[in-house]
């Protein structure tokens, strides 16, 4: 009964961290919420996606084909809130803190005996983390994934001692690949490792484990049709992303090959072949996500999954997290493998890419990281002085965090979560009907779902009126040329086209393309006063 | 047994150091060749006394016969006993050092002998930052930012920074086979209490992370022996649980192969390297 009280604390707490002025902090939706806002609205009114396809299983957007199922989550939220902000990262905040009480349950099942306080301190180190508020407060697809993922765990260990359990875990485990394209080598290994490892636990003719299965293989129907279809698409952009598609290592292989000199090819493919490169890399890359660095000190360095001067874990988090790693590396616990493999898979999508150490494609590996971090707690919570200390650190940190993620990042940092796109499509579109033509100049960014998203423009006219180029850009992302007299050029640079302006247009142009003319009629700024866009008549 | 292993592994070493001593690096200055025979010389000393150290501590020969190879492999160890190095010398005179540490008990002995090694250090290695400088510590955060550097998985395992114009900077301080070995060793190590085995790392750490030149501390090439000896462990005590011989026959052949990556690389791209990078190397080696 006190463990519950104490959850329910915790998760209040939590609630608290990851609902409070959600629709201002961070202070825009980043381009993907937008797209992934607007689909949602599309869909509730015409059935049909921003590019018309009806009830889609990949959601084409910017060519990148997202998972769809973050998507439809929020169209009962857009339906009763309208479409907003917070009807955009209502669900990942909800189910950001519903996974706290899975993590909970799932430690409880992993270790039993009553581990109540490892639960707890599990539940409780989650609910602080910045890496699990940052994603909880941001609808960017992978906290739907980690809470079906987590519930599919949990469910299979429930489905252990009771077989109905089973059809909770082989949903979740469906749904969960239809929510993040990591999970989708994810789970399918997650359910062949379990399926291994509790061979002779499970009773596989069971009414639950048979249901299970089938009910899982249903729900993935659609995406096995929509694979044969077009398989290309249910790779999505993780094809774009994936190292096998960046030239780097066929450079740095020409590279060596060219200086080697040597006369036998066979001696050359011995040392300079594919095998070896890519698997030198892709253990890099793997191994990145486990440095101390990025953990602790850096973070993520890519937008929008930064936190100012912080890592993704506080930095004392450290040292709990060797200390609960050695104690379950000495414990007789057979779950210690559950988590060990966990530990892997999690990272090996992100490990599969270019960009890394990814913290939104490695997100799953956050339960083992916490419950490390957990397990080195619980060591040293008997004595008094020492936690008094080590709460008082922590405390310390979150409001350092805090003051980053609350305070400095919206001031300093609005440029991370795309503000002023928000703020120029807003500006557009209380200005649209004095002019004839609005024109972005906006170097790739992706403008056009912002009009589209902060106008609640007409689904059906959009999907009619919009002139799409199909054709990827550089880094694999198609753009929405015009639509309605909204025109946007990428290709095109201002001082190219500013004496040959149409007339009764409003221009909008990127500071990197006005450089110091003054003739403009309004600026558009960021929080802390500096520039962002011009605009000009 | 142990006798033929440690002559093939003196046999090995002394291949790898000798082999095209005067021209892989390339060598700027006529008069660094007898420095970098002396360094190789000294190198495949330490190799011998880690076999030592690590058998007087352990008592187990097994042990201290996989320290040895591991030391003798390591690439970056490779990489220093074949340049005139103040780092490897002096890392001869830290192992020589334990061992008499290890086989004094008399208090003052000991102190006179830590006199004595800090004496030696002072001669083998004037460029080391402790006689010359205070360390630079401006904010706890350097601390702690070089010392994550220093023990990324990147420094460790893929490019090791810490000699970036001389150094081969394509391979780290070891092997990437190693490391499952290097975890498992470290693990073992604490669960069988013997911490002391550690204890030089916290200090040779301390020396690298607060030194004035990081990212450049070569001080972190103390590290090395320690390394091989947490490794060797590793392997041990993995073996010891009854691993299945088709594991070590893949095991053998995968890090054979990355050794001999190492060494193409080494004597073919390495010295391409150094001779482009020729203007911003400032002291031959």
């Amino acid at each position: 009964m006190r463990a519950k009280i104490i959850l329910i604390l915790i998760l209040f707490l939590a609630a608290i961290l990851r609902i409070y002025y959600l629709n201002k902090i961070p202070n825009s939706l980043y381009t993907d919420e937008v797209s992934q806002g607007y689909n949602a609205f599309s869909i509730l009114k015409t059935g049909r996606d921003e590019h018309g396809s009806f009830l889609p299983v990949s959601l084409r957007s910017f060519g990148d084909w997202k998972p769809p199922l973050p998507t439809y989550i929020m169209i009962p939220f857009v339906f009763v809130l309208g479409l907003d902000e917070n009807a955009v990262r209502l669900p990942s905040a909800i189910l950001g803190i519903l996974s706290l009480v899975l993590a909970y349950q799932l430690v409880l099942s992993l270790f039993p005996g009553r581990n109540y306080k490892l639960a707890l301190f599990t539940s409780f180190f989650l609910a602080i983390s910045p890496w699990h508020i940052l994603q909880s407060r941001s609808a960017m697809l992978v906290m739907i994934a980690f809470f079906f993922y987590i519930s599919a765990v949990y469910y299979f260990q429930k489905g252990l001692h009771k077989n109905s359990f089973f059809i909770l875990s082989f949903l979740s485990f469906s749904l969960s690949i239809y929510s993040y394209y990591g999970l989708r080598i994810i789970a399918p290994f997650t359910i062949i490792f379990l399926l291994l490892f509790y061979r002779k636990n499970i009773n596989f003719l069971s009414r639950g484990f048979v249901f299970g299965v089938i009910a899982g293989l249903v729900i993935l129907l659609p995406l096995a049709i929509n694979l044969l279809q077009k398989p290309d698409v249910v790779l999505g952009r993780a094809k774009t992303v994936s190292i096998f598609y960046d030239q780097g290592i066929k450079l740095r292989k020409w590279e060596l090959i060219t200086k080697d000199g040597l006369a036998n090819p066979l001696l050359t493919q011995f040392f300079h072949n594919n095998y070896f490169l890519y698997t030198r890399d892709i253990v890099r890359r793997f191994l990145s996500h486990f440095d101390g660095k990025y953990l602790f000190l850096q973070g993520d360095t890519v937008d929008p999954f930064r936190i100012p001067s912080m890592g993704i874990f506080y930095l004392i988090d450290s040292l709990f997290l060797i200390l609960g790693a050695y104690k379950l590396y000495e414990s007789k616990s057979q779950s210690k493998y559950i988590l060990l493999f966990w530990l892997i898979i999690a990272v090996v999508p992100s490990a599969l890419t270019f960009i890394t150490p990814a913290s939104n494609r490695s997100f799953n590996v956050i339960f083992p990281l916490i419950l490390f971090i957990a397990l080195g707690m619980t060591s040293v919570s008997k004595r008094i002085i020492l936690s008094c200390a080590v709460s008082f650190i922590y405390i310390i940190s979150l409001v350092y965090f805090l003051n980053q993620f609350f305070i400095n990042m919206p001031l300093n940092h609005a440029d991370w979560w795309r503000y002023q796109l928000k703020e120029t499509a807003k500006y557009a579109i209380s200005h649209e009907k004095k002019y004839q033509n609005v024109v972005f100049l906006s170097n790739y960014e992706m403008t056009y779902v912002y009009i589209l998203f902060y106008s609640r423009y007409n689904p059906e006219r959009f999907q009619n009126e919009a002139v799409r180029t199909h054709v990827a850009d550089p880094f694999g992302f198609e753009h929405v040329e015009s639509f309605s007299k909204y025109i946007f050029y990428n290709d095109l640079n201002w001082k190219d086209i500013k004496d040959n302006r149409l007339p009764n247009s409003l221009y909008v142009v990127p500071l990197s393309q006005s450089g110091e003319e003054t003739d403009y009629t309004k600026l558009i700024n960021y929080p802390d006063g500096k520039a962002a866009f011009k605009i000009f008549l | 047994m142990r006798y033929y292993v440690l002559l093939l592994l003196f046999i090995f070493s002394l291949l790898s150091r000798f082999y095209l001593l005067n021209t892989v690096p390339p060598l700027f200055d006529a008069q660094i060749q007898i420095l970098r025979l002396s360094s190789a010389v000294l190198n495949i000393l330490s190799i011998f006394l880690l076999y030592i150290y690590v058998k007087k501590t352990l008592n187990n020969t097994k042990i201290a016969l996989l320290s040895a190879w591991v030391m003798a492999t390591l690439p970056w160890v490779l990489e220093q006993g074949r340049i005139y190095s103040y780092a490897s010398n002096s890392l001869f005179f830290l192992l020589l050092f334990l061992l008499f540490w290890i086989s004094l008990n008399n208090l003052l002995a000991r102190f006179i002998l830590l006199i004595s090694f800090f004496i030696t250090l002072y001669f083998s290695y004037p460029n080391l930052w402790i006689f010359k400088t205070m360390p630079v510590l401006d904010h706890p955060i350097i601390f702690i930012n070089n010392l994550f550097n220093l023990l990324s998985p990147d420094n460790l395992f893929f490019r090791n920074f810490t000699f970036w114009w001389g150094g081969v900077k394509e391979v780290g301080v070891m092997y990437i086979l190693l490391f499952p070995f290097l975890i498992f060793g470290l693990l073992e190590i604490i669960n069988h209490r013997r911490y002391k085995l550690l204890y030089p790392c916290l200090f040779i750490l301390f020396l690298s992370v607060v030194s004035p030149s990081f990212p450049e501390s070569r001080e972190f090439y103390f590290i090395t022996p320690f390394l091989a000896l947490t490794v060797a462990f590793g392997i041990y005590k993995l073996f010891l649980k009854g691993i299945q011989p088709l594991f070590i026959l893949i095991f053998t052949a995968l890090i054979t192969y990355e050794i001999i990556q190492f060494f193409h690389y080494y004597y073919i791209h390495y010295p391409q390297d150094i001779i482009s990078n020729k203007s911003n190397i400032k002291d031959p080696f």
